[in-house]
């Protein structure tokens, strides 16, 4: 190694680490959470029954149609989710009016799967939006959010690689973890937490990466398609060729039982099962059903599809899975980021990954000003405002961010059922909770600031489950005897997180007495304290 | 029932290699010849738990399951490590064998 090479790649990472730090816990968090989307939807809309899946297909099939043609209009599309595995647990359907028609003809339902009808449900953002914001962010415009979490995303992947340069001794200190010692205690957790995970760090942001590569990549395609929008779509239309486009007639005929489709992709696919029927056109002359099978049955995140003709009944054309290598790597990588296809202990492992990139990223950003308190305690530096900027902001995101979330789950309770914009008010709770706690970390004195949101944060996951007994029945004096574990899962992991909080409350208290304490004693007696 | 054994595998394989590392533990200093037979049972021991996760869940998904539970494993060693090392140096090293 070149003389130069560590001390320019340490410059390097700590300058990505600050900037982009608090935007990547963020991404690394809802990321995480977004993980568990599913079960964390169920949560949010206690009105739904246990789920059961899978289901034969024929009567559910029938009786969303049934459901969906008594929505009545000129409908341009129909979807029927089918409940199939954990990811899909509901009969799910929605309808998308004609272009002409208001918003609110539109729509989405879930299906009693014994009467067919809608279940009530409550007007919820649920945990799809928490996942949506590990890349969309919120409020803010596509292209905005699409760049920052790019920019942020490549600044990880710079920060994983110049990390690993910069760890002298990456195998003689795998294992070296040493306690209460400031900042080398500091230093050895982050270096654990990055390099124990260092495997699927690389993958997911390597693979995070990958889905934004047309957006960030466009003069490759430009080189080969020509510039412009339009060249960009010819490229995107050949590599996801749509199926069998086509438009109204405008000219009514009916649709054909479904079952006949069914029937015909259940014998073409043996034992692969039909996760989705996508209708274009129903009841019209051009109607075209596509029947698409489950993405997420293995690592690579692609399936089969079959179009049909929606009036006939005529197989038209068949998308494998497969297409080409370049697009299987891509979706290969694409899937190992969502990692639906993992079985359980998997699943929880991928949920273990993610907390740990979160601490990665949270103890790299302690330890910097950790490093720099030292520094100006014993006078080498002066204390300087980003220091105390740094300071203040970490605990706001590490701490605050979670309790935010936790307050979003309060909001979905709290919230009465009728309000207008529902759904976006708990969104705006989740926010407004983060700045008021941003607020709090600007003006409480810095000794105080961990404790005190550590300590909110414990009482707002402790008290969820209690919160959940008190405004549903779904609670888990219910949900334990039944076997929902979906809803206790949910309710235990909240105590679990409570529990996690609370400890790291009394440990910021013991450690800030046995500093206040030593720095009140002379010089002999806090050495021989620890 | 492999899951589990693997992941026992990944635990044994990390703590005989953590323990080769004689840096570790004073009052368990290896000489050279049980560091590299600890280092070679660790490395069989981290093989042997790839066995059992492939033939649980097939190569792919088996594979993911390996790294991941290296992980958990890598982590309860090294927790394990860091606390006995810090009661270690509060109630000062036992009298090391003599070797």
């Amino acid at each position: 190694m070149k003389p130069g090479l560590r001390p320019s790649m340490a410059g390097l990472h700590t300058w990505l680490g600050l900037l982009f730090g608090w935007v990547l816990y963020f991404i690394f968090v809802t990321g995480t959470v977004g993980y568990l989307d599913t079960e964390i939807d169920r949560w949010m809309r206690p009105e739904l029954p246990v789920a059961h899946y899978p289901v034969s297909q024929e009567p559910a099939i029938q009786k969303a149609r049934e459901y969906l043609q008594a929505q009545g209009g000129q409908a341009r599309r129909w979807t029927i989710s089918l409940p199939i595995n954990r990811n899909e647990p509901y009969l799910q359907v929605s309808w998308q009016a004609a272009l002409s028609a208001p918003a609110s003809a539109s729509g989405t339902a879930y299906l009693d799967l014994e009467s067919g009808q809608a279940l009530p449900v409550r007007d919820t953002s649920g945990g799809q939006t928490l996942y949506q914001m590990h890349w969309r962010l919120h409020y803010l415009p596509t292209l905005a959010s699409e760049w920052i979490v790019g920019l942020a995303t490549m600044a990880m992947l710079i920060g994983l690689i110049t990390g690993v340069v910069v760890h002298k001794r990456i195998f003689a200190d795998f294992f070296t973890l040493r306690l209460g010692k400031g900042q080398r205690s500091w230093l050895d957790a982050h270096n654990v937490a990055s390099v124990v995970s260092l495997p699927f760090q690389l993958m997911i942001t390597y693979s995070g990466l990958v889905f934004l590569m047309f957006s960030f990549m466009p003069l490759i395609v430009a080189a080969w398609y020509g510039p412009g929008a339009q060249s960009h779509e010819v490229f995107l239309d050949e590599v996801f060729p749509p199926l069998a486009p086509v438009t109204a007639t405008g000219r009514a005929a009916p649709l054909l039982p479904l079952d006949r489709v069914l029937l015909d992709a259940q014998a073409h696919w043996a034992t692969a099962p039909i996760a989705m029927l996508d209708i274009q056109n129903p009841d019209d002359a051009n109607a075209r059903i596509s029947v698409i099978g489950d993405f997420a049955a293995g690592p690579l995140r692609a399936t089969n599809i079959l179009v049909y003709d929606g009036v006939s009944g005529e197989r038209l054309t068949e998308r494998p899975a497969w297409q080409s290598t370049a697009k299987a790597s891509r979706d290969l990588l694409l899937g190992l980021h969502e990692g639906l296809f993992a079985p359980a202990v998997l699943r929880a492992l991928y949920v273990l990954s993610g907390l740990l990139g979160a601490a990665m990223i949270a103890t790299g950003m302690v330890l910097w000003t950790v490093k720099r308190r030292q520094r100006a305690e014993s006078g080498r530096q002066a204390h300087h405002a980003a220091l105390r900027l740094v300071e203040r902001l970490n605990a706001a995101v590490v701490v605050g961010l979670p309790v935010s979330i936790g307050a979003y789950f309060w909001a979905n309770r709290l919230l009465p059922l009728d309000m207008a914009q529902r759904a976006a008010m708990e969104v705006d709770v989740l926010f407004l909770a983060w700045l008021l706690l941003l607020l709090h970390a600007a003006l409480r004195p810095m000794r105080r600031v961990w404790y005190e949101q550590a300590s909110l944060a414990a009482i707002v996951f402790c008290l969820l489950p209690v919160l959940n007994g008190v405004t549903t029945t779904r609670h888990l004096g219910q949900s334990l005897p039944t076997g929902d574990w979906v809803m206790a899962g949910f309710d235990l992991a909240s105590l679990v997180v409570g529990a996690a909080f609370l400890g790291l409350a009394r440990a910021v208290i013991q450690r800030g007495d046995r500093k206040g304490s030593s720095e009140t004693l002379p010089k002999k007696a806090s050495v021989r304290r620890c | 029932m492999l899951i589990a054994l693997s992941l026992c595998l990944s635990v044994w394989g990390w703590a005989a290699l953590a323990l080769a590392m004689g840096r570790h533990h004073a009052a368990l200093m290896r000489s050279g010849r049980r560091q590299v037979m600890l280092r070679a049972a660790g490395v069989l021991a981290l093989a042997a738990s790839l066995v059992c996760a492939v033939v649980s869940n097939g190569w792919p998904v088996g594979t993911l399951l390996w790294i991941g539970l290296m992980t958990l494993a890598a982590l309860a060693v090294i927790g394990a490590l860091a606390g006995w090392s810090a009661r270690l140096s509060r109630h000062g090293p036992r009298h090391p064998d003599k070797r």
